[in-house]
């Protein structure tokens, strides 16, 4: 451990693979805006059209370090690139609380993911949109829920139970029991957000950082060539054989040594 | 757009392999409305990485240009966990395909790993490390002094500006052993050594100017990325690259579709290309089309690859078929005495040395097989391990290929849009079953104690990939209203030398690129919009990485 290069914990992040999946105008790419903007307040809008967005995420004397990425578009005639799902540790797979049908794409997506991504990813589902549903005055009272607990389920007892529910309330087509329902049988994290008000965005991000085996993450980066995210390799390139084309092309272009 | 609505494109790119993927991605970046299309329902067309279960189905169903195929099992444990390369080949570390990997940025989607070992079968039976370098070559106690300064005598010319040099006078053109002997008085040895381990040289009448020009950019591929010249990409090499390439131009906007095949194409009265495809409501139009070199029939302008680099890439790869085998064993090679590391990077100096070897290249030349194996033509075995991320633990894939020449299957001056003209189909299995057992007898011993016997492979197959029956519609139509509109590259023969698929597709998207950019300009009528300067934009977000990095 004396060689800080060599033990990867100490100041380097661990970097985790994330993907996003959920039917068309869900509001995945708002999520992840909202959670990466967030912490980047003073700095220009993340790149529309990057290849991925990256975000640390801190949690105790660790730091995460995201690589989150969009379908691109790529999902929508069922054409998503097994590449997609390589090497990812994360999933938040989202969902419309206005739109039933948008759960049951959710559900695919999750079946997909355990047929094709690594056995021990973890999923979160996100109900998004909620601010659609909550009466405007109730609506920072539900969230702010999960910040240490293993999981959000406690937390906001009904939203949606409220006898008077205006409007609003009638706009909800997936009632949080069910999807709650769903994802404890399933395994996984569950959350309802919305993009908008923020609400619940940053839990499903430390949730899932609490979740993801770190040392395993580690363990695997140092040893037999693993990546650990797409780019990967930050920490592990090094190793023998595994090759970081951008790494060593370029101070080959900047020193011409 | 969903399926039901039409939707309107610059240009509709259809198949997915290397090279419509590279140039999809950057007419894609370069802002160009794109629709890339394929009937597969997986990326990479004819060099897709499958896996076991993908690849099955894909041997179980007719392919346009895949026959003979014969097999021993049907099911492997952990069928996921494998990517197999339908184009096996290596990445040099410099050339056209890292160039475009790097500055396209989908180098940062990938993995790769350098080959670890390449080692050329003697008649004897025996496995010779190649050297690598020039260390290598000293400290090899085989070669005699003479020997070693021929040999560096012939590097040194090969690494430098050969064109002009009297060494090369009247020899261009001559068949590279030949030049060897004659003009460096190399042995019989080494002679093979060059021409098939270093040069990759196909059969022994390559010419001898495209075998320098290849051996040149190999050697100054060296060190790169460590000692060994050549990379393997993970999860099937060529087939992930070309995902990586459609992620790019997803990004940049553009539509995919897979699965979907083309059921009719139309030109409109205002010369827009209109397609339908099947199970898609939707028609979708486009100013141009370009088809991939695995979509069968048309009309196209063939788009050459520029002349001054078209040399290096196709002169020698002939266009016959081509052998290929796909086996999956369960023990490690075990290829002589360990070659020096590869890694020259300080902070790597001090890895221990890898256990087992996890990629490996066997070449043998013509007539190293004892029993079997062919007299004229080279074989290659491919082997790639757990550390490529296309096998499980404990696995490796074995893809012996080779290019018997077959009965006139030679045209006299080689032309791409030749049609081969079937029967006279090498027997894949006989062909290079030879060489898979002269690989497996190199498999290092199994623990258990009984087993001395080389291992059976737990799965294999060999099949026969024939060049593209691709007929031109003959240039003529170039008055033809829309058929200017209609491009394609020229299609890549199914062989080329081991590492130099990747890199003839990076240059033919090259030239496919540009044309589609001077078409779609000047159907915009030109002026308008702003002139594209180079292929792969700078990159925009590369600060912000770094920035994290730190």
């Amino acid at each position: 451990m004396a060689d800080p290069a060599a033990s990867g914990s100490v100041d380097k992040s661990v970097q985790v693979k994330l993907v996003l999946l959920g039917e068309a105008a869900v509001g995945k790419s708002s999520v992840v805006l909202r959670f990466v903007s967030n912490e980047f307040q003073a700095n220009k809008e993340p790149t529309i059209g990057a290849a991925f967005l990256t975000q640390k995420c801190r949690l105790e004397d660790r730091v995460l370090r995201y690589e989150i990425w969009d379908t691109a578009g790529q999902e929508r005639f069922h054409s998503l690139a097994p590449m997609y799902y390589r090497n990812a540790q994360a999933a938040v797979v989202v969902y419309d609380v206005t739109k039933a049908t948008s759960l049951e794409k959710a559900k695919s997506w999750v079946k997909e993911l355990q047929r094709q991504a690594n056995p021990n990813i973890v999923i979160a589902l996100a109900g998004n949109k909620v601010d659609l549903v909550q009466a405007s005055a109730s609506s920072p009272g539900a969230p702010s829920s999960s910040e240490s607990e293993d999981e959000a389920d406690d937390a906001t007892a009904t939203p949606g139970e409220n006898p008077g529910s205006s409007e609003p309330e009638s706009l909800r087509q997936v009632p949080r029991e069910e999807a709650q329902a769903y994802a404890t049988e399933a395994g996984l994290l569950f959350f309802e957000t919305s993009a908008k008000t923020g609400e619940g965005i940053v839990d499903i991000f430390t949730e899932i950082a609490k979740k993801i085996p770190i040392e395993h993450i580690l363990a695997a980066t140092r040893g037999a060539g693993g990546r650990p995210g797409a780019a990967g390799g930050r920490a592990g390139s090094q190793q023998e054989g595994a090759v970081n084309l951008d790494a060593t092309a370029k101070p080959k272009d900047a020193c011409n040594c | 757009m969903n399926d039901e609505e039409d939707a309107t494109f610059d240009i509709i790119v259809l198949g997915t392999g290397l090279t419509e993927s590279i140039a999809a991605a950057a007419l894609s970046k370069a802002g160009f409305n794109v629709a890339h299309l394929d009937r597969n329902e997986y990326y990479g067309s004819g060099e897709a990485s499958l896996s076991f279960d993908e690849f099955i189905k894909w041997q179980d169903k007719p392919q346009p240009f895949i026959r003979g195929a014969s097999r021993s099992g049907d099911s492997i444990e952990q069928a996921r966990a494998y990517s197999i390369s339908l184009s096996p080949s290596l990445i040099p570390s410099t050339g056209p395909l890292i160039d475009a990997l790097v500055a396209s940025g989908v180098s940062r989607y990938g993995g790769f790993r350098l080959i670890e070992r390449v080692c050329v079968y003697e008649a004897s039976g025996i496995v010779k490390p190649v050297p690598g370098s020039k260390e290598d070559i000293f400290k090899d106690k085989d070669i005699s002094l003479l020997d070693k300064r021929r040999l560096m005598r012939f590097l040194m010319f090969t690494a430098g500006d050969f064109e002009d040099k009297k060494e090369l006078e009247g020899h261009a053109d001559s068949p590279f052993p030949e030049f060897l002997k004659t003009v460096f008085s190399l042995n019989e040895e080494m002679t093979d050594a060059i021409t098939y381990a270093l040069a990759y040289c196909l059969s022994p009448t390559d010419p001898t100017l495209p075998a320098l020009h290849r051996l040149r950019r190999y050697l100054r591929s060296a060190g790169r990325y460590g000692a060994s010249p050549f990379l393997v990409g993970h999860y099937g090499s060529s087939g992930e690259i070309a995902q990586g390439f459609c992620r790019t131009a997803a990004v940049s906007g553009a539509v995919y579709i897979l699965g979907r095949s083309v059921n009719e194409e139309t030109i409109s009265s205002d010369h827009q290309h209109v397609i339908q495809l099947n199970n898609f409501y939707g028609r979708l139009t486009a100013s141009l089309v370009i088809h991939g070199s695995s979509s069968a029939t048309l009309h196209a302008a063939v788009v050459p690859p520029p002349q001054a680099l078209s040399a290096p890439f196709s002169a020698s790869s002939p266009n016959y078929p081509v052998a290929r085998g796909v086996a999956i064993i369960d023990r490690p090679l075990s290829l002589g005495v360990p070659a020096t590391q590869f890694v020259e990077g300080e902070e790597a100096a001090d890895a221990p040395p890898p256990p087992v070897l996890d990629t490996a290249v066997v070449v043998f030349p013509p007539g190293s097989l004892p029993n079997g194996g062919s007299s004229t033509a080279p074989a290659t075995a491919l082997v790639v391990g757990e550390g490529t991320m296309s096998c499980p633990k404990g696995k490796w894939i074995s893809t012996p290929t080779s290019t018997p020449p077959t009965p006139r299957a030679r045209p006299p001056a080689p032309d791409p849009r030749t049609l081969y003209q079937p029967g006279a189909l090498p027997d894949a299995r006989a062909v290079l079953q030879p060489y898979l057992d002269a690989v497996l007898a190199l498999a290092s011993p199994s623990h258990d104690a009984d087993a001395t016997q080389p291992p059976t492979p737990l799965f294999s197959t060999f099949y026969v990939q024939t060049p593209h029956s691709y007929v031109s519609g003959a240039p003529s139509t170039d008055d033809e209203p829309g058929a200017r509109e209609h491009l394609a590259p020229v299609p890549l023969p199914p062989v080329f030398p081991l590492p130099d698929a990747g890199d003839a597709a990076a240059v033919h998207a090259e030239s496919l690129f540009w044309e589609a950019v001077r078409v779609l300009m000047s159907a915009r009528g030109g002026g308008e919009g702003e002139e594209i300067k180079s292929m792969w934009p700078p990159m925009e977000s590369r600060e912000e990485e770094e920035e994290d990095f730190s």
